[in-house]
């Protein structure tokens, strides 16, 4: 066989990437959303180096003071250092977000496979699970599975991935449904692939598109679920900076210390902004048909 | 139309029975004891014994959930709170009232707000009013709205003294919970309208009512936003039933008494019969509201009636419907 015959698929998969790559950075609002998720990515790895003081340096002579050169973002009813906290925050937040988002699409994703490759009977009942879950307001399916387990990082992410998992089922099942009958698919198995081969190698790599996207906007939707849950008082015990924990603590000095529930909302909002606007890029440079 | 309609109502029967199941298994795997819970550290051994014998704790998780669904089935019984001893029904019946109300008021803000904005960028693409619109609705989407709440708390309520923080009995009281709720929710409504009276305007029939010399103003409303009108109702009713079970925050910052302030209070005592019906209450009414949308969509359109008239979808009749309502 010529090799440029076997280079072929390759380089034009590379030529379809780079495609996406410049539709994505041509977007402004892509650009600006990468550049938001960039510096707060920063902020969670490098923590330990811009974090002016530690998360839970407290010192009650300087509680409650307003944002100042020493104190950036001022500090809260522990005498803590406010920005430390969002920096070192950010570590928490993000990290529930991406756990959460990569457990919902590893399960979603999986189920959405099954049930599109398989239908029939098996996509019935996979599907009325998915109805079931549907059924229940995915916050309130959140809330009600971090109640049933103990605080905590990972029982958080479950609780978060589980109520952000249907979606995924749903759109990589259409996804699968309208590639299964293709001809690419019929010759990978008439060349003896395997079911788990072929959904694997051949069919996801085509329904990739939409998973991305969803991905993206989970992670901005992961951000606010984990913040609220917090928020309540389900989430992150203390004394972890966490977003959502910060802003519920600060509550009760709303009115002698605004800076104390301002600035920690305006680090989930930019995180979430950041998260929207790409996963908007994302879409628009996946398929530029969904523009608009 | 009334066979769909029955149909969806007998569909909702296992969705329902497969909520309580998922429901009640979290339920039973939480940790801790109710009967501990309820009398706490004054009761004795033997009687927190006689009260899990009572309440039937000690039974298997088969044994329970049957006889919990059968209490649900055959009396609407959704079981008695650990707190105040009151049917759960009860007290999800006396705070739904104000959940919808501040649902329903919220989404209308929303629609109104969403739909105006949505239309005049869609119909002047690209101008400054779009961009700025755009631009606000992704704030507006990337706000959480328990901070809304508690920015608005900070402006209107502490610092400018106008508009009060908590409760939800009198009209000024509605002001800042209504618009914490529908801010954000305004912002997807309007994302929606945008996009979907994009792709509407585009059609030849548009042009072709342009070209016939009908006024802007005509063509906008009454060919345009009629046809591009199904996914933004539809995203309508999917913001009232999200909030019916997720005004959660917005209820518990405002200290509104609704379904899901008394849900969260009743998952931080571990009251497990509140939070177990609250959950069944909550995704019976999201269904009903999902069905009505989707009757509504149908009244509307005339291409989805047409597939609820028989029971399959009428190819041949759909595209001449199609064709009618396009003009």
């Amino acid at each position: 066989m010529d090799s440029s015959m076997t280079a072929k698929p390759n380089s034009k998969n590379k030529g379809q990437s780079m495609d996406v790559l410049r539709r994505l950075f041509r977007s402004k609002g892509a650009v600006v959303g990468l550049v938001i998720i960039t510096v707060l990515l920063i902020f969670a790895i490098f923590a330990d180096f811009i974090a002016p003081f530690g998360y839970d340096d407290q010192l009650l002579s300087r509680r409650l003071q307003a944002p100042s050169s020493e104190h950036l973002l001022g500090t809260d009813d522990y005498g803590r250092d406010i920005f430390s906290r969002i920096v070192y925050g950010s570590r928490t937040s993000l990290l529930i977000a991406l756990l959460s988002v990569a457990f919902s699409s590893v399960i979603g994703v999986a189920i959405g496979c099954i049930a599109g490759y398989y239908g029939g009977r098996t996509d019935n009942a996979i599907m009325r699970f998915i109805d079931i879950l549907l059924a229940i307001p995915s916050i309130l399916l959140a809330i009600s599975i971090s109640a049933a387990l103990d605080p905590g990082v990972i029982n958080l992410v479950v609780a978060v991935g589980i109520g952000a998992m249907p979606p995924y089922a749903r759109i990589v099942r259409a996804s699968v449904m309208s590639e299964r009958d293709k001809e690419y698919i019929e010759a990978a198995r008439s060349i003896g692939a395997n079911d788990f081969r072929v959904l694997i190698k051949h069919v996801l790599p085509n329904v990739m598109a939409p998973i991305i996207v969803q991905s993206t906007m989970s992670i901005s939707t992961a951000i606010i679920t984990a913040a609220s849950l917090s928020f309540i008082g389900l989430g992150i015990a203390p004394p972890t900076p966490e977003w959502g924990s910060m802003l519920s603590a600060g509550r009760a000095y709303i009115r002698d210390a605004w800076w104390v529930v301002t600035f920690p909302g305006l680090a989930i909002m930019s995180a979430v902004f950041g998260f929207n606007l790409l996963g908007d890029g994302l879409r628009d440079a996946l398929d530029p048909k969904l523009k608009n | 139309m009334f066979k769909y309609v029955l149909k969806r109502l007998v569909m909702m029967i296992p969705v329902l029975i497969g909520v309580s199941l998922v429901i009640f298994t979290m339920v039973f795997l939480t940790p801790g004891d109710a009967a501990e819970m309820i009398l706490g550290d004054l009761g004795t051994p033997e009687d927190k014994a006689l009260l899990r014998e009572e309440l039937k704790l000690d039974e298997p998780y088969l044994v329970r959930y049957i006889d919990y669904i059968k209490d649900l089935v055959l009396e609407g019984d959704l079981g008695t709170s650990y707190t105040t001893k009151r049917p759960v029904l009860n007290e999800i019946l006396e705070r739904f009232p104000t959940t919808v109300q501040l649902a329903g008021m919220s989404v209308i803000l929303a629609s109104v707000i969403g739909i105006v904005a949505g239309i005049i960028s869609a119909t002047k693409q690209y101008s400054i009013f779009d961009n700025i619109a755009t631009a606000v609705s992704l704030f507006g989407v990337s706000m959480p709205n328990f901070w809304t709440g508690l920015m608005l708390i900070l402006i209107f309520s502490v610092h400018l003294e106008l508009l009060p923080s908590s409760g939800f009995h009198a009209p000024r009281y509605w002001i800042l919970p209504v618009v914490t709720l529908g801010a954000s929710n305004a912002a997807s409504i309007m994302r929606m309208t945008r996009s979907s009276m994009l792709e509407v305007i585009r059609q030849d029939y548009i042009r072709t009512a342009r070209a016939k010399g009908q006024i802007e103003r005509v063509v906008i409303m009454k060919h345009a936003l009629k046809n591009a009108s199904i996914p933004i109702l539809t995203t309508m009713g999917l913001t009232f039933s999200k909030m019916l079970g997720g005004a959660v925050l917005t209820e518990s910052i405002f200290a509104i008494a609704g379904i899901g302030k008394l849900m969260v209070d009743a998952i931080k005592l571990r009251n497990t019969p509140v939070v177990q019906g609250g959950v069944i209450f909550i995704a019976f009414a999201v269904s009903i509201v999902n069905l009505v949308i989707d009757i509504i969509c149908a009244y509307i359109d005339p291409r989805i009636k047409s597939q609820y008239v028989s029971g399959k979808p009428k190819k041949k009749k759909q595209a001449k419907e199609g064709v009618s309502a396009n003009g």
